[in-house]
C-alpha cells in the first residue's frame, strides 16, 4: 500500500477526468467556506456528477438557507446526475458482496461504488470525506486534498475501484 | 391556484404552497414575481422567520427544477445575486 504522501497531487489526478462528488464531499467543501477548490477543478477541465441519492441526502435538511446553498452550488458549478442503470445496481450489490463484514457502508455509498465501478474504464473518480466506507483494495486512492479553517482539518479523497477485486 | 394567486398568498405571508401547483407555471415567471416580492418585503422577510423560511424554500424549488436542465439550457442568473446573497446571509431560524 502506498504510503500517503507518495500519491499523486491531486490536481494531477483530477484534471480532465469526471469527479463523482459523495454528498459530505460536497457539504465539507461548503462548511469549510472553500468553494476555491471546485473553482480549480473546474480550471483544469474537470466535470462534476453526482447520483439521484446524493441530491436526496443533500436536500435532506429542514434548514432552508442550507438547502438552497447546496442547490445553488449545483447549478453554479454545472453538476450533471448521471443515471443509475441495472448495470450500477448489479455492481453495487458485487460490492456489497465483497466488503468485509465489518464494512456496511450506506445504499447511497454503494450506489456511488456501483457507478464508479460502472465507469472504471472511463477513469472517473469518486470524491468523498468519507473513506472508512471505501475500504482497500477494492477502492484505490489516488489523491488526497485537504480542507482547513481556523480549528479544523479535513481530507477529501478521490478514488476509483479495482474491479479485479469484486466477487461476481 | 394561478401564479398570481400564489404571490398574493406568499405576500401575505401563508404556508409555501403544494409543488404540484408550481409546476404549472414557468420557473422564469415564479422568479420574476419572487424578485419583485424581495425588492418589496425585505424588510418582512428580514423580520418574519417562517415567511424567509418559505421564500427559500420557494427559490430552493426553482433551483432544483434548473438542475434538471442541461447545463447550456440552464440560466444561472435566474435570481439576481443579491437577492441569493441576502437569504444567505440573513439569519435563518434554527427549524
Amino acid at each position: 500500500m502506498p504510503y500517503p504522501t507518495e500519491v499523486q497531487g491531486w490536481k494531477t489526478v483530477a484534471a480532465d477526468k469526471w469527479i463523482i462528488f459523495d454528498t459530505d464531499a460536497v457539504i465539507s467543501i461548503l462548511e469549510f467556506g472553500q468553494l476555491y477548490i471546485l473553482d480549480e477543478l473546474k480550471e483544469l477541465h474537470a466535470e462534476f456528477v453526482y447520483i439521484n441519492p446524493v441530491l436526496l441526502e443533500l436536500m435532506n435538511t429542514n434548514d432552508a438557507k442550507r438547502k438552497l446553498q447546496r442547490s445553488k452550488v449545483l447549478v453554479d458549478y454545472d453538476f450533471i446526475e448521471l443515471p443509475l442503470h441495472q448495470e450500477e445496481i448489479k455492481l453495487a450489490g458485487r460490492i456489497q458482496k465483497s466488503l468485509p463484514l465489518r464494512c456496511q457502508p450506506s445504499p447511497t455509498d454503494l450506489y456511488l461504488g456501483g457507478t464508479l465501478a460502472r465507469h472504471h474504464e472511463e477513469n472517473r473518480l469518486l470524491l468523498t470525506a468519507n473513506i472508512k466506507d471505501f475500504p482497500l483494495p477494492i477502492y484505490t486512492r489516488k489523491g488526497h486534498l485537504l480542507l482547513q479553517n481556523d480549528h479544523s482539518l479535513k481530507t477529501l479523497s478521490l478514488l476509483c475501484t479495482d474491479n479485479t477485486q469484486l466477487i461476481s | 391556484m394561478t401564479t398570481a394567486e400564489l404571490i398574493t398568498e406568499l405576500k401575505q405571508k401563508d404556508s409555501l404552497l403544494p409543488q404540484a401547483v408550481l409546476k404549472d407555471s414557468s420557473l422564469q415567471e415564479l422568479a420574476t414575481q419572487l424578485t419583485e416580492i424581495f425588492e418589496t418585503k425585505q424588510e418582512e422577510l428580514l423580520g418574519d422567520d417562517k415567511f424567509r423560511n418559505n421564500f427559500t424554500e420557494l427559490i430552493n424549488y426553482i433551483y432544483l427544477n434548473t438542475l434538471t436542465k442541461q447545463p447550456e439550457r440552464r440560466n444561472k442568473s435566474i435570481f439576481a445575486e443579491n437577492l441569493i446573497s441576502f437569504l444567505l446571509n440573513a439569519p435563518h431560524p434554527a427549524v
